[in-house]
């Protein structure tokens, strides 16, 4: 074994280490620091692979009409079509609260986050992973994972299901809370 | 004695401690006869000993057991108390607890690899294993407790970066293999879902082939090629649903090509590296799939496919398949010329580059350039691998294999095609069925050259397997034919492209029937031959709406005796029974199916059941008395001419 193996050992372990508190320290600083919006959704149970049980999350901005893409004439001239959202785009939503509204809804979204930042109040960054006339659109905050064996159970009282949010400066989004009718819900 | 023979021998005989007991009595003996002195038995002693000290180094102690079923336990109760309390722990306990879970595994695995490396390598190599699953483990509980789902092929490219990592520093291989099935996922999963080509993905076997290497591991080195492939064929597809459904005809007919140039670099790696001790597995597999690639062509572009365009490289949504097939042309022009360097057979592998490359310049949109160059060139190639394999007696055994299943594989693949293009079109039922009667007889004729080109050296041919299968092939086609069928249209009145392939292959037939007239010394199978093609061939030129089915029926009724009679008649010359069994088998089910087309609307159905009893008796007696008779020919022709 060569001399210098022991020591590269120690930093791929270091690394590794760095990889995964990176991941939880990002996250953690969002929960932390993060602005909290409240978004509807509707959940569905199918099963991770990896992470036991959770449940699918798809939200009232999941699905975006074009209507409210924002593009300026000469952006649509360049690219050479209307609308030229494509599968696997990234978008920015500008999201507004109406009046005595508990949930914040989309109000225009654009692949250029100039166009929606500054504009409205929160801004929720996603990828759109099918483009059409609705376009559907993924955040990352699709999965709550919940107990063993309870994802369906939990689904069946899910009449009326919010989650609380937190969005970062650039729009990243992670999960907060879970809300069945009102009311938060804590597996642990 | 290799792996291979060791375990054979102990499997099918004795273990090596009874071999030395055995070894150590008889060499005894051995001295006391004479034939062998004192030295020399020691000698043959100490190899023996040498062996048994070499299987005691090997073997495991109890503690090591005793150790590892302890460490099975302590995983089992450790999974079982985080599967009760884990949702009951906050996420900083968690978080700690992968964190410290990941530091115990690759703690002890530095223990035992670096500071106590003499006797617990081995329990280090597990530590090692488990901190890299470990490590996974931890990626997939962070994007738990934090319910991440955003592309989470991440996590899965972070472990399989993370073991490979620490797979390289430790030179583990089976870390390698962890990371090979991790990158595979990761790949196949962005490729699916996201629609992503994943071009880097080529680095993963690249490297991890060299670390195979370096290791000796020879499954790795395999698997190592099996991604090249897929990389290659996903890339490929990502480019043809870029091309869009207007022009992805297009780009398969030039991926089709490219297999070709490809195959042969394949080839030559499989003949540079065959018997090399690592990688002589990925170097045989290579081979394989080289020959398996310069066929596919002739797989998939051989059918009158109808293109809008006539050249195909360049078109618009074209150009990465045309760019591509060019740089492999390219690639397999220097691949021949390394193999020719190296003194390996280059003719075959180089005349397929350059069928690749005047394909890639003739007009394939056009149906007649498609058909005969395509045909023309499956069988060159058909006999051309026939002849290689079957001239040099030392060449690789699956050569020889894969020339025989091409042969095979091409006259099944036409004859489906045939008959169901024939079913298809059923006013040219008999044309296309004759077509392909033509060409069993011509693939007939090639595997009677490659037999009579091999046989000058003396080397043996599979000439009752290869003629075998297209005397089946063409009985079956023939009596498919002798059943009722609708008016037929003339052959002439047929596409120009099925005309002049038609031309050409009775061209090709008159030729090689020439050709072994003069040189076969026996002649009787080209003549036997000879009368089906030619009776083929007039009914093929004389059908049409003015003849009634009942002539066709008769015409390949007594086509078929004619072939079941030469088949007899044949299998006597050759003294084959296998031959001579399925001939009369042939006979009795087309004596059968005749008999009922007649009598069926003749008779009630008692009387036909009683009288086919009766008659099948009698028949099947007959039959059988001469079956027996030639078989006993057969016999004694053997013997006298064993």
């Amino acid at each position: 074994m060569k001399p210098w193996t022991k020591t590269i050992f120690v930093i791929v372990v270091i690394l590794q280490m760095a990889v995964l508190a990176l991941m939880a320290g990002k996250r953690m600083h969002l929960l932390e620091n993060g602005t909290p919006v409240t978004l509807k959704c509707v959940p569905v149970d199918p099963r991770s692979l990896f992470s036991g049980d959770y449940v699918v999350l798809n939200y009232d901005i999941s699905r975006l009409p074009m209507k409210l893409l924002v593009q300026d004439d000469a952006v649509q001239l360049l690219e050479g079509r209307k609308g030229s959202i494509a599968k696997n785009d990234r978008v920015y939503i500008g999201l507004e609260l109406k009046a005595g509204a508990r949930f914040w809804h989309a109000a225009a979204f654009s692949k250029n986050p100039a166009d929606v930042k500054g504009k409205f109040e929160r801004v929720i960054r996603g990828t759109v992973e099918q483009a059409g006339p609705n376009c559907l659109v993924r955040y990352g905050i699709e999965s709550y994972f919940v107990p063993q064996f309870q994802g369906l159970a939990i689904e069946k009282e899910m009449k009326d299901v919010s989650v609380e949010a937190v969005l970062s400066p650039d729009g990243e989004a992670a999960i907060r809370k879970l809300f069945i009718r009102d009311k938060e819900v804590e597996f642990y | 004695m290799d792996k291979a023979d060791e375990k054979a021998y102990g499997n099918s005989m004795m273990g090596k401690g009874a071999l030395q007991k055995i070894v150590n009595r008889e060499t005894a003996r051995w001295v006391e006869a004479g034939i062998i002195d004192s030295a020399q038995r020691e000698k043959i002693l100490s190899i023996y000993a040498d062996e048994e000290a070499g299987k005691k180094k090997l073997t495991m102690s109890l503690p090591a057991i005793i150790i590892g079923l302890a460490a099975v336990l302590l995983c089992a109760g450790i999974i079982l108390f985080y599967a009760a309390n884990w949702r009951k722990m906050p996420p900083s306990i968690k978080l700690a607890q992968v964190f410290l879970l990941i530091l115990a595994a690759y703690g002890g695995a530095y223990y035992c690899l670096f500071l106590r490396p003499a006797n617990r390598f081995f329990l280090g190599r597990i530590f090692l294993l488990v901190g890299m699953v470990s490590y996974g483990a931890g990626i997939m509980l962070v994007a738990q407790i934090f319910h991440i789902s955003s592309h989470p092929t991440n996590g899965i490219l972070a472990w399989a970066l993370g073991s490979l990592a620490i797979s390289a520093v430790t030179r583990e291989k089976w870390g390698y293999y962890l990371s090979f099935a991790l990158f595979a996922v990761w790949n196949t999963w962005e490729h699916s879902v996201y629609n992503n080509p994943n071009y880097i993905f080529i680095l993963v076997p690249a490297v991890l082939a060299v670390l195979f290497y370096r290791e000796k591991a020879v499954t790795g080195t395999a698997l190592s090629l099996l991604g090249v492939l897929y990389w290659f064929y996903q890339v490929n597809v990502h480019w043809i649903s870029l091309a869009g459904y207007d022009v992805d005809g297009y780009c398969g007919a030039l991926l089709a090509l490219a297999h070709v140039p490809l195959g042969v670099v394949l080839i030559m790696a499989g003949n540079i590296l065959r018997e090399h001790p690592v990688v002589r597995i990925p170097a045989r597999m290579a081979l394989v799939i080289g020959w398996v690639f310069t066929a596919v062509p002739f797989l998939f572009l051989s059918w009158p496919i109808k293109f809008k365009e006539f050249w195909f490289p360049f078109l618009p949504g074209t150009a990465f398949h045309s760019i591509q097939l060019i740089a492999l042309i390219l690639c397999g022009t220097a691949a021949v010329a390394v193999m020719k360097r190296r003194g390996h057979e280059a003719v075959l592998p180089g005349a397929s580059v350059a069928f690749a490359a005047v394909m890639m310049l003739l007009p394939l949109g056009n149906v007649t350039a498609l058909m005969v160059a395509t045909h023309l060139g499956l069988l060159a190639f058909t006999g051309a691998m026939l002849y290689r394999a079957y001239r040099d007696p030392g060449v690789f055994i699956q050569e020889r294999a894969l020339a025989v299943i091409f042969f095979l594989l091409f006259l099944a693949m036409k004859g489906f095609g045939f008959f169901a293009l024939g079913l298809s079109e059923g006013r040219f039922f008999a044309a296309y069925s004759l077509g392909f009667v033509i060409f069993t007889v011509v693939f007939f004729l090639i595997s009677l050259t490659a037999e009579t080109l091999v046989g000058k050296n003396g080397n043996t041919f599979p000439s009752g397997l290869l003629n075998g299968a297209c005397a089946l092939a063409g009985f079956f086609i023939i009596y498919a034919l002798s059943f009722k069928m609708r008016p037929q249209t003339s052959i002439f009145e047929a596409s120009t492209s099925v005309l002049v392939v038609l031309f050409m292959f009775l061209a090709i037939a008159l030729g090689l029937y020439g050709l072994l007239l003069k040189i076969s010394r026996d002649r009787l199978p080209v003549i036997l031959s000879a009368v089906i093609f030619f009776m083929s061939v007039t009914v093929l030129l004389i059908s049409g709406p003015s003849l009634s089915w009942m002539v066709y029926s008769a015409i390949f009724n007594i086509l078929l005796f004619a072939m079941t009679g030469t088949l007899i008649y044949y299998s006597t010359r050759i003294n084959s029974k296998t031959l001579l069994n399925l001939a009369v088998a042939g006979f009795v089910l087309h004596v059968m199916t005749r008999y009922f087309d007649l009598f069926w609307d003749l008779l009630s159905g008692s009387l036909l059941f009683i009288i086919t009893g009766i008659v099948g008796i009698a028949g099947g007696c007959l039959l059988e008395k001469n079956r027996r008779k030639l078989s006993r020919i057969i016999e004694e022709g053997r013997e006298v001419n064993p």
